[in-house]
């Protein structure tokens, strides 16, 4: 059964089992997200459970227009976001870009940036801001295309594919700064 | 091609699935039932007054309402 043939099963009938099986699919992917934004085990629990909530009140409201899929990454990676700027009193506008001087970064590529072992992208990633955070785990850990990240995050693609060549030149100066620490 | 950023996905969703789904879920299936049992209360016990109220805020408009009706430049013909 599909997961868009699930919602309307779930909406028509409002039987759990068909919720169910959604967390059953989702709820390892919404943790491992989570984790990546939240600083311990238990944040990134409550987080999950908070994910599955809004999902359950907001289902009507999917239309369709995404799959699924990209709706829960969507609201995932809104919330954790949303949380983590009410957590530190920042004004909540959505995946910014800091003017920085990036220029001097050269371009980086997808398979050096993929190839990195995932204890130091794990690193890294808990020194980025989480906007570059999750435009990177769209692109690497989702493998979603510009044309979703962009509705995801509201964003022409053209702004995505900039917002992205900066993330990854971020990730690339901390990745060197971690390096020479060592 | 390996990816690492998916490898560290999956380490992190294998983990969840051995240790910590169960009981997010059940956490769920919770607050699942306070809704419900929140809504049931609502639908039991709020008047039928205010329910036929509501139907009548929800109304499609079809129906002409006086104001435009004024409006009409022929409304009182000669």
């Amino acid at each position: 059964m599909s997961d868009e043939d699930l919602v309307v099963s779930y909406l028509d009938s409002q039987d759990d089992k068909y919720f169910s099986i959604i967390y059953q699919r989702y709820s390892g992917k919404v943790y491992g997200k989570c984790l990546s934004f939240f600083k311990n085990d238990a944040e990134a629990l409550d987080a999950v459970q908070d994910v599955f909530i809004k999902l359950l009140v907001n289902i009507g409201s999917f239309k369709e227009k995404s799959k699924f899929s990209t709706w829960v990454y969507a609201v995932t990676y809104n919330y954790c976001i949303d949380v983590i700027r009410k957590n530190k009193n920042l004004p909540v506008t959505d995946f910014d870009v800091k003017n920085e001087n990036l220029d001097f970064v050269d371009e980086v590529d997808d398979h050096w940036i993929t190839q990195i072992d995932s204890n130091t992208i794990e690193k890294v990633m808990d020194m980025m801001n989480e906007g570059d955070k999750a435009i990177l785990l769209m692109k690497y850990m989702d493998e979603l295309s510009i044309k979703d990240i962009s509705g995801i995050i509201n964003k022409t693609e053209s702004a995505v594919k900039m917002q992205l060549k900066r993330a990854k030149s971020r990730f690339k100066l901390i990745f060197s700064k971690l390096e020479n620490a060592f | 091609m390996e990816n690492n950023f998916k490898k560290l996905h999956q380490e992190r969703i294998s983990s969840f699935e051995k240790n910590k789904s169960g009981r997010i879920e059940s956490n769920i299936q919770g607050n699942i039932s306070f809704f419900k049992l929140i809504g049931n209360f609502f639908e039991l016990f709020l008047p039928n007054q205010v329910k036929t109220l509501s139907k009548f805020f929800e109304s499609d408009n079809t129906t002409l309402r006086p104001i435009d009706d004024q409006k009409k430049p022929d409304r009182f013909p000669q």
